[in-house]
This record gives C-alpha cells, structure tokens and sequence, in this order.
C-alpha cells in the first residue's frame, strides 16, 4: 500500500500517491528551472500548472480520487519536457549569448594597429585598455628608467603577433565561431576596399594634376 | 544534416501563424487551441504552446480574460489585437506567396510536349 500525498496545483488539491508525488514534484522543478531566466516566467509556468491541474482532472472520478504514477507520466508525455519546447524567442539568445563561456583571451601582438611592434596596442587589448595609455605609460619608464626599451624588445621578440584572424579574435576575446570570423573577415574586406578606393582617387587626382 | 531538427523547425516557424489563426474565428481557450494544433499534427507537446502565446501576448498580439470554470480552474479566453490582426494577415501573405513558390519548386517538372 502506497502512502498518499495531498498537492496543492492552482488551488486545487490533489491527492497522489507516493511515486506519483516524487515524480511530479521533479517535474515541476524541471519547469520552473527551464523558464526561470525568461521573460514572463511566471506567467508561463503559471498557465503550464494550469494546464496540469485540469489534466489532472480529467483523470479522477467518483471511483478514482488519486492520481498514480502512470497518470503523472501520462500527463507529463502530454506536457513534454522542458528540453522538448526549445521555445524560439528572442529572450533565448539572449539568455544564450549571456550564458555563453567567455574565451580566453590571449596576448598578441596587434600587428594592425601598431606603432611599432604592436606591442602596446596588444597589451591594450588583453588588459582592456586603450592602447595610447600603454604607450604613454611605456615612454614615461622610458625617460624614468631606460629600461622600459629592452622590455619592450624582449615583448616584441616574445609575443606572437596576431596573423590569422581566429588569432585576432582570440586576442580581442570574442569566441571564435564561423560567423565571429565571417565578420571580422568582412571587415578587413571593407577595409581593403576602403584601402583601394583611397588609392584609385589618388591615382585620379595625380593623373589629373598631370595632365 | 539533421533532418529530425529541420522538420521540427518547419513546424515551428508555421506555429504561430496557426496559433494567430485559430484564435482569429472567435475568442478561444487555450485547451481548444491546443485540441485544434493537435489535429493537425502540428503541435507534439503541450508545454510549447506556453511561452509561445506569452510571447504574443508581450509583443500585444494577444489580449486574454479570465473566465471562472465550474469543473476546474479558471480558463484564459484568447483574442487577437489589432495589431494581431495586421500580424496575421501579413503572415498569411508570406504564407501564401512561400507554399506557392515551394510548390512549384517541388513539383515534377513537366515535360512540354
């Protein structure tokens, strides 16, 4: 003989057995974990419990006043579990973009935006800092100590520069995915368009002054 | 590929054009909309509807009231919004213009004689 447990779902109660009660408990915090970083949560699981309450319902009778183990799986079969929504709203992304593992980010030299090495503005980057600070911080050693020359040449002979662009994007921090790369690689297109098209006017301009 | 994924994500990207749908007629009760959505076999379990018609609702497609049910608890009566109704008439163009263009795409080329 099973022992019998009241739930309280929506204000109804309910009377379930053991195994039925340890089942559905589960399965309610599974829900409640599912939807608790989402917009209207609350609202969601409320109409969810709703929904179960008068599933429920439709499982007792006058004969019937406890609902057993096989009535909870039923129901949850009707339900599905949370991995079976996969809702495809927006707050999803978002929840996944926050959720995401954040890269570890490594020290490069940043070989395209340099001044000599590259070495200060890669430091910037890896610090979070803007690179101008590291410069101004590297030349006010320079004239305190000297030194900061030949630590700056050991860095630029020690650090790596970033070629590749899963090297830049390491050494920003941002993931390296197929689309984090598609627009870095869109970018230096642009750049190179940009590049040419400066090169052309030029070409242009003195053709002109030529003539 | 995984076909399982794709499929699914068809029947997805039409639930809420149906959902709007179904709700256009008349003012309807979750329960019948998911009797509606399972009858067409469009809808494999109930917990999706759930955060799908939230969303709606947020995004003021929906309006709901509550209404008191004598044999359980109360029921929530969904309609559409005006801007529901734009919503869905948009959606039924796109749907429209897609099943045409995707039919004749699949369909066995014929052969001109």
């Amino acid at each position: 003989m099973n022992k019998v447990l009241d739930i309280n779902i929506k204000g109804i109660i309910f009377h379930l057995d053991e195994d039925a009660f340890n089942k559905l408990n589960t399965y309610l915090d599974e829900i409640n974990k599912h939807f608790s970083h989402k917009k209207g949560c609350d609202e969601i699981i409320s109409d969810i419990e709703n929904r179960l309450a008068e599933l429920f319902q439709q499982k007792l009778s006058d004969k019937k006043q406890v609902i057993t183990l096989e009535d909870v799986d039923e129901v949850i079969s009707i339900m599905g579990h949370p991995s079976d929504f996969d809702d495809d709203s927006e707050d999803d992304n978002s929840t996944i973009s926050s959720n995401r593992p954040k890269v570890k980010k490594r020290l490069f030299r940043n070989i395209d935006e340099r001044f000599l090495g590259g070495v200060c503005s890669g430091l910037g980057a890896y610090l979070n800092i803007d690179p101008t600070w590291v410069r101004i911080i590297f030349l006010l050693a320079l004239f305190l100590a000297g030194g900061s020359v030949i630590v700056y040449i050991v860095l630029w002979i020690v650090i790596p520069p970033a070629r590749t662009v899963s090297e830049k994007l390491e050494m920003q921090g941002d993931p390296v995915t197929i689309s984090n790369i598609e627009k870095a690689f869109k970018e230096e297109m642009s750049e190179i368009k940009d590049k040419l098209e400066d090169l052309t006017e030029k070409a242009k301009e003195s053709f002109k002054k030529k003539k | 590929m995984d076909i399982e994924k794709t499929n699914a994500q068809m029947r997805k990207g039409v639930l809420e054009l149906c959902v709007l749908s179904i709700i256009s007629d008349q003012e309807v009760y979750t329960s019948d909309i998911l009797l509606s959505l399972k009858d067409a076999q469009l809808l494999v379990v109930e917990g999706t509807l759930y955060p799908l018609l939230t969303r709606l609702k947020n995004d003021s497609l929906l309006s709901y009231r509550w209404e008191e049910s004598s044999a359980g608890p109360p029921r929530k009566y969904y309609s559409l919004t005006d801007q529901g109704k734009e919503a869905l008439s948009s959606l039924k163009d796109t749907w429209k213009q897609l099943t045409d263009s995707v039919n004749q795409l699949l369909e066995p080329k014929k052969t001109s004689k």
